[in-house]
């Protein structure tokens, strides 16, 4: 299945300001985030992937962890994901660690609301 | 417009600036990539964590750790209990370093042919059984040939249209066909 990845706006720079003081989580929630989108390459379903990295956030929001980091304490920290089955589209939406956590829940969820609407759903 | 990736190693070249940094993240994510295997199996299998955990009298805990292992770290008992408990064997391979795509179909045409033979060796005497061979075989060989004839269809280079042709007219009675040759004459 021909999956795309696709961020959202301002994910870019707030990203890279994050990644400075987080390299290792980064790379370890970006290595989670290819299992990830190749499982929907694979055709699994993304509410039927469930392996330890993957949180459930409500309304089809993942959070990725940084399981798999090559440090003794990783900090915890999160990379919000949207996988849209009906365009094949894998949102990226905001990355986090635990302090923010309950802002960027609701950040993604605000996103996927408004990408909802935007289509009609 | 949005700027949509086909990879997630695409989308780490548009986020890291820094090109060695953005290296040596993607050669993380490639040093996951047996543990990402092992991940995707057991999800295909429909098996949880708990399940291969109970599966292989261990932790659950270990499972996890097992799936986000470096690929140099993994020790070589635990991947071959992992794998046989879903149902799979481990096959290593040495390819030559310098192989070309053509060494690597050549290679694979004749494990292929090795497994036919193997196939017909397997049939011996028993008419019915060499019967269901050969209409395996024929199945097979049919397949190939057509998947081999759809990648010759890709290769072909396209044709070049030409802006405009130019072609006699087609001619309706024997009277404008007479009328034409006139004109051309």
């Amino acid at each position: 299945m021909a999956w795309q990845l696709e961020y959202a706006e301002g994910f870019l720079s707030h990203f890279r300001r994050f990644e400075k003081g987080h390299s290792s989580e980064c790379k370890a929630m970006l290595a989670n985030l290819k299992t990830f989108f190749k499982a929907l390459e694979e055709g699994i379903k993304p509410a039927s992937f469930t392996p330890g990295f993957v949180h459930r956030e409500g309304v089809g929001i993942k959070a990725l962890d940084q399981k798999g980091a090559d440090l003794k304490k990783p900090k915890q920290t999160r990379l919000y994901v949207y996988a849209e089955e009906e365009r094949t589209i894998l949102h990226v939406i905001i990355v986090g660690d635990k302090e923010s956590q309950s802002k960027d829940v609701l950040f993604a969820k605000r996103y996927v609301d408004d990408l909802r609407k935007g289509q009609g759903i | 417009m949005t700027k949509r990736f086909n990879s997630v190693e695409d989308m780490i070249d548009s986020i890291y600036e820094d090109k060695p940094q953005a290296k040596e993240t993607k050669a993380f994510l490639r040093s996951k990539q047996l543990s990402r295997i092992l991940t995707l199996l057991r999800t295909h299998a429909n098996l949880s964590q708990e399940d291969m955990a109970k599966k292989l009298g261990w932790s659950q805990s270990k499972i996890s750790k097992l799936e986000h292992l470096s690929n140099d770290d993994f020790n070589m008992g635990d991947l071959e209990a992992y794998t046989d408990a879903m149902g799979f064997n481990i096959e290593i391979s040495f390819p030559r370093k310098h192989a070309t795509l053509v060494d690597k179909v050549k290679y694979s045409f004749f494990q292929m042919k090795g497994y036919l033979d193997k196939l017909t060796g397997l049939a011996g005497n028993d008419a019915k059984i060499q019967n269901g061979v050969n209409k395996f075989m024929s199945e097979a060989g049919f397949n190939l040939m057509l998947e081999a004839a759809s990648c010759l269809e890709k290769g072909k280079p396209k044709r070049r249209e030409a802006g405009i042709s130019i072609r006699p007219p087609m001619l309706e009675s024997e009277s404008e066909r007479e009328a034409a040759e006139l004109l051309t004459a």
